[in-house]
């Protein structure tokens, strides 16, 4: 009797030491591989795309960048658009938390422009030369008044069209910006046209 | 026999810590099973949990079924792409307060780019209007329209400008015909007119207050 007891206990104690073991085995893979949901600490890439912190980009098979929404390296949050050679072509963001888009020639130089002037907030479109001068420009100016101008390579005016509240006026300059024709609103109130020589003198005005 | 019944209560106590042990084990493979995860990247299938992934500033990416947010280390929303709230797909951009400044989404199917100043007010709209032709406006802090590039009713491409009541104060703008100039005062009166007529003929006019030719050529 005692012998059998004996054996019982000896199988016991042995099966408990296993059990034991395999508790303790699957509590230590448990608690190394146990993951609550939590924020990954680095970008995540399927293909070409790639999502960081600061937003996504997407590369092209030859590992061109061709478009990064998020937040730029100067702190802007923006969208960018980039050709086959990665240059950037068209970019909306916030300047300086100003509003702008603006498009880029294959030289990376800015050719248009639709933003809103960091210190009127007024809204303000520009057409760019190769050179960076604004040739064109339709905008409300710093004195609030909607205007249409008109530049030379020198990128001064040459024509504006504008608007107070009381009338539309046209005005024509030369290059040495005296106004050679002047039509519409007079600031008098009255409305007519004057043309002016190269001195500014009127020469001719109606009615 | 006391000896033997010692025996048989330790194998007792044997048996059922076993029995606990053996329960214990079940319970926390079940626990693995349960919440285990191989470490790499997220499934490329669908899922339907937010994929955030953040650095050591506090700025944050945020994947959804709905597009993706980017904040700030401060936790403000800077950047979305993605389907909005009123089921708009949408891109938007906002400044370091968290206002609104650009937007570039589907306003009822139709394109739409919207710039807007600090206060959060509508400055400048780029869109298609209902007839699907392009239309470029500026408007004051008021929000009054005070710019606007577009195609008329008719077709014609205008410019128009408008004082701080919204009402039309010059317009530019071409018929097949020939373009002409318009401006008006603050009555709404034609005061100058130069370009084509309805006739065919071209030419300039003056005229005053009361809507009475002062001039006119040729």
């Amino acid at each position: 009797m005692d012998a059998a007891l004996a054996g019982r206990l000896t199988r016991l104690e042995r099966v408990a030491r296993l059990d034991r073991a395999f508790f303790f085995g699957a509590l230590v893979f448990g608690l190394a591989t146990a993951q609550a949901p939590a924020p990954l600490n680095g970008p995540v890439t399927v293909g070409g795309t790639t999502i960081a912190s600061t937003g996504i980009i997407v590369r092209n098979t030859a590992g061109v960048t061709r478009l990064d929404l998020g937040i730029d390296r100067n702190g802007y949050p923006s969208v960018d658009e980039y050709d086959t050679t990665g240059a950037l072509r068209q970019a909306m963001y916030l300047l300086h938390d100003s509003p702008t888009l603006r498009q880029f020639d294959a030289a990376e130089k800015k050719r248009a422009e639709l933003f809103l002037g960091s210190d009127t907030q007024n809204g303000e479109y520009v057409i760019l030369d190769a050179a960076q001068t604004v040739r064109l420009g339709v905008f409300i100016g710093a004195q609030g008044l909607p205007e249409l101008g008109l530049y030379g390579s020198d990128g001064k005016a040459r024509g504006y069209l504008a608007a107070d509240d009381g009338g539309g006026y046209l005005v024509m300059k030369d290059a040495n910006a005296t106004s050679r024709v002047d039509l519409g609103a007079f600031s008098g109130g009255t409305f007519g046209v004057d043309v002016r020589n190269a001195a500014g003198t009127v020469v001719w005005t109606k009615p | 026999m006391d000896s033997s019944t010692d025996i048989s209560a330790r194998i007792d106590r044997l048996e059922g810590s076993s029995r606990r042990d053996r329960l214990l084990g079940v319970a926390v493979l079940a626990l693995v099973f349960a919440t285990a995860q191989a470490p790499g990247p997220p499934p490329a299938t669908a899922t339907t949990a937010p994929i955030v992934v953040s650095d050591a500033t506090g700025a944050t990416a945020t994947l959804t079924a709905r597009g993706l947010t980017v904040r700030d280390p401060a936790g403000r929303v800077r950047s979305f792409v993605g389907v909005d709230d009123a089921n708009r797909p949408s891109v938007d951009l906002s400044d370091t307060t968290g206002v609104l400044r650009e937007s570039m989404y589907l306003l009822n199917e139709f394109p739409v780019l919207r710039q807007f100043d600090g206060a959060g007010k509508r400055r400048v709209d780029l869109h298609l209007d209902s007839a699907s032709n392009g239309e470029l406006q500026f408007s004051d802090a008021n929000e009054k329209l005070r710019l606007a590039l577009f195609r008329t009713k008719g077709g014609d491409p205008q410019m128009g400008l408008y004082g701080t009541d919204e009402k039309l104060r010059a317009y530019f703008s071409t018929d097949d015909a020939s373009p002409y100039l318009v401006m008006r005062d603050n009555a709404g009166t034609n005061r100058v007119y130069a370009g084509g007529y309805q006739d065919g003929s071209v030419g300039i006019a003056v005229r005053s207050a009361a809507n009475v030719v002062q001039w006119k050529a040729p």
